[in-house]
């Protein structure tokens, strides 16, 4: 069974249809890759899965773990073992890594049914994490994302999604912004993470990052709706043609 | 009562006066037509003890319970009592708390107006904290006026705490002067339930001057907190910061009306003015008046008066990482205010300023 089943599947930003039918299945162990050219809906997908505001839900249906996923607020998405990988991470000024952090995993907790971290527990769970992706103990301490690198935001991203362990991660264009040093830090944290049980939607506008994490299965998305799909050579060929010709075809 | 509150009273500000326009007093000229303000009983300031949470910091203590101050054998060495007021010689180096608790109960209205006059010593350093509490949930009208002196490279380090109840009114005025080379360090916390206003002026008297004054503020229910600043610069290469931070739920009201004043002479004056505001609730309120005038020409001078709501985009990865959204509002909350204590520089006061703030965020 899948983890994630999207059927026709389609939302509108500002009364605008941006998804207009995607059918998916993401089964648990596997990673997908979905790519496509700017304004395919590649974003819009990712935070209508995860339950943004604004991203209103017209037509079909997602099922998670075979739980209506629509029904869900965004922060309910999240317990469940939904997690989005920002495009671009949010900095919270005032609002520490390490407080973020245990917030985020006692309400994931609590919600298991299970006691919360004791502060020490939690710091030596974090900092083994966090080591490695080479990320110091004093980014820990740091305001979340507040001064932090490209590379250091989507690797704080990566730490996140290590410390709460989602069934379902969603990687929004991961790979932008990022050089190829940090790419593959990033990267390396992902596949660290992979696993028979966990599953992922990788969104990327560039084959680079399947260079590193490489998917199972590789979609193309052209104006709201997923194209073509194939195995990991698809996004080889992608490489080499380019969008132009689905960008046509669409 | 003493005259100065008689002819307050006789003659309250309107909101047709520049300085009053967003603060309205009429509720107090209510409470003189209905029952009467009074001085309390003298008697009446022997019976407490409570000071609010300042209260933990090591200090020597004057208590003044509605106005009167009970003098210890900690303070009576320091403190003079003359009929034009309360003379204080701080000990350099001891935190002095000046705690005023006021105690009316239901039926009461005491009004005061305890004067005090701070004499620090050249190059010495002295911790100031200043404590609003109230203990009934009567009238209380507090005008306290603090003069503070600072002679040549005095260091004056002042916490505030403002939490009256609901009925109390506080009409706060302090005055600093600076001589060259002195610094004034104040952070005023407000989380009071009915009417506080507090006038700070610092006078930069001499070269090389440092004045900073911060300031937090929750407004809940209908309370009104009113920050009302004047920053003078008359000597040249002193430097002033302000930097104000309010949270206003409820139909609470916030008004910051800061201003900086930099004489003609003050040349190469630093002067920083900030002021931000978050607003939780749609009945909720705040004006902010920051004004800069100046007349020297070698100068840096700024400020800047915002005001918002929480930001989605926060509130919206807080919630994608699971945590409910009231939790995740209260976190950026919290988090908004809690970058202003960064600027006291007592970690011990912090940490009582840091529980006390998640104590009445968690009341609203």
């Amino acid at each position: 069974m899948s983890l994630l089943s999207i059927k026709n599947f389609a939302v509108e930003v500002d009364e605008k249809p941006i998804l207009k039918g995607i059918d998916l299945e993401i089964g648990p162990g596997e990673v997908h890759a979905i790519m496509g050219p700017n304004g395919s809906g590649k974003s819009t997908l990712s935070y209508a899965l995860a339950g943004r505001d604004g991203y209103e839900v017209t037509g079909g249906s997602v099922t998670f773990d075979g739980q209506d996923l629509l029904e869900l607020d965004a922060d309910e998405r999240a317990r469940e073992g939904l997690f989005l990988a920002f495009q671009y991470p949010v900095e919270l000024p005032g609002v520490t890594n390490t407080t973020f952090l245990k917030h985020a995993l006692n309400a994931k907790r609590k919600h298991q049914g299970l006691e919360e971290l004791d502060a020490l527990e939690f710091v030596k769970a974090v900092r083994k994490k966090a080591k490695e992706l080479n990320m110091p103990d004093d980014m820990l301490k740091r305001a979340v994302n507040v001064g932090f690198s490209g590379g250091e935001k989507k690797r704080n991203e990566t730490l996140q999604m290590a410390v709460l362990e989602p069934r379902m991660a969603i990687l929004d264009e991961t790979d932008s912004g990022l050089d190829i040093d940090a790419l593959k830090v990033v990267s390396d944290g992902v596949n660290r993470l992979r696993d028979e049980n966990r599953s992922f939607l990788v969104i990327t506008h560039y084959q680079r990052l399947l260079d590193y994490i490489v998917p199972d299965h590789v979609h193309v998305l052209s104006a709201g709706r997923i194209v073509k799909s194939g195995d990991k050579s698809l996004a080889l060929e992608l490489e080499k043609s380019g969008y132009a010709e689905f960008v046509d075809a669409a | 009562m003493t005259k100065e509150i008689e002819n307050f009273l006789s003659d309250l500000p309107t909101r047709r006066e520049e300085g009053w326009k967003y603060t309205d007093l009429k509720a107090i000229g209510a409470v003189a037509e209905g029952a009467g303000w009074t001085s309390a009983p003298a008697a009446r300031a022997q019976r407490l003890s409570e000071t609010g949470p300042l209260a933990e910091i090591d200090a020597d203590t004057l208590v003044f319970v509605d106005g009167n101050p009970v003098v210890s054998d900690e303070t009576s060495d320091i403190i003079s009592v003359m009929p034009e007021g309360i003379e204080i010689a701080p000990r350099p180096g001891r935190p002095l708390h000046l705690a005023f608790v006021s105690t009316a109960i239901d039926g009461e209205a005491f009004a005061s107006s305890p004067k005090l006059s701070l004499a620090a010593k050249a190059g010495q350093h002295y911790a100031l904290i200043e404590s609003h509490t109230a203990i009934g949930t009567g009238n209380t009208l507090c005008m306290p006026r603090i003069s503070i002196e600072a002679p040549r490279d005095a260091v004056i380090k002042h916490a505030a705490l403002f939490d009256e109840s609901a009925a109390g009114f506080t009409l706060s005025r302090i005055d600093v002067t600076l001589d060259q080379g002195a610094e004034y360090d104040g952070f005023a916390l407000q989380t009071g339930l009915g009417l506080t206003r507090r006038e700070a002026t610092v006078t930069l008297a001499g070269e090389h001057g440092f004045a900073r004054l911060g300031g937090a503020y929750v407004g809940r229910d209908s309370s009104h907190i009113d920050n009302t600043t004047l920053v003078v610069h008359n000597a040249a290469n002193a430097r002033s910061l302000q930097d104000f931070r309010g949270v206003l739920d409820g139909e609470s009201r916030g008004v910051f009306q800061g201003k900086v004043l930099v004489a003609k002479d003050a040349q190469g004056t630093d002067g920083q003015q900030q002021h931000k505001a978050l607003l939780l609730s749609p009945k909720a309120e705040v004006d902010a008046k920051p004004e800069l005038e100046i007349y020297a020409d070698d100068v840096q001078c700024a400020h800047g008066a915002t005001v918002g709501a929480i930001d989605q985009n926060q509130l919206f990865y807080l919630r994608a990482r699971g945590i409910p959204e009231d939790h995740a509002r209260a976190m950026l909350t919290e988090a908004f205010l809690m970058q202003s204590l960064s600027g006291i520089s007592d970690m011990a006061i912090r940490d009582v300023f840091r529980a006390h703030l998640t104590t009445r965020l968690g009341d609203r």
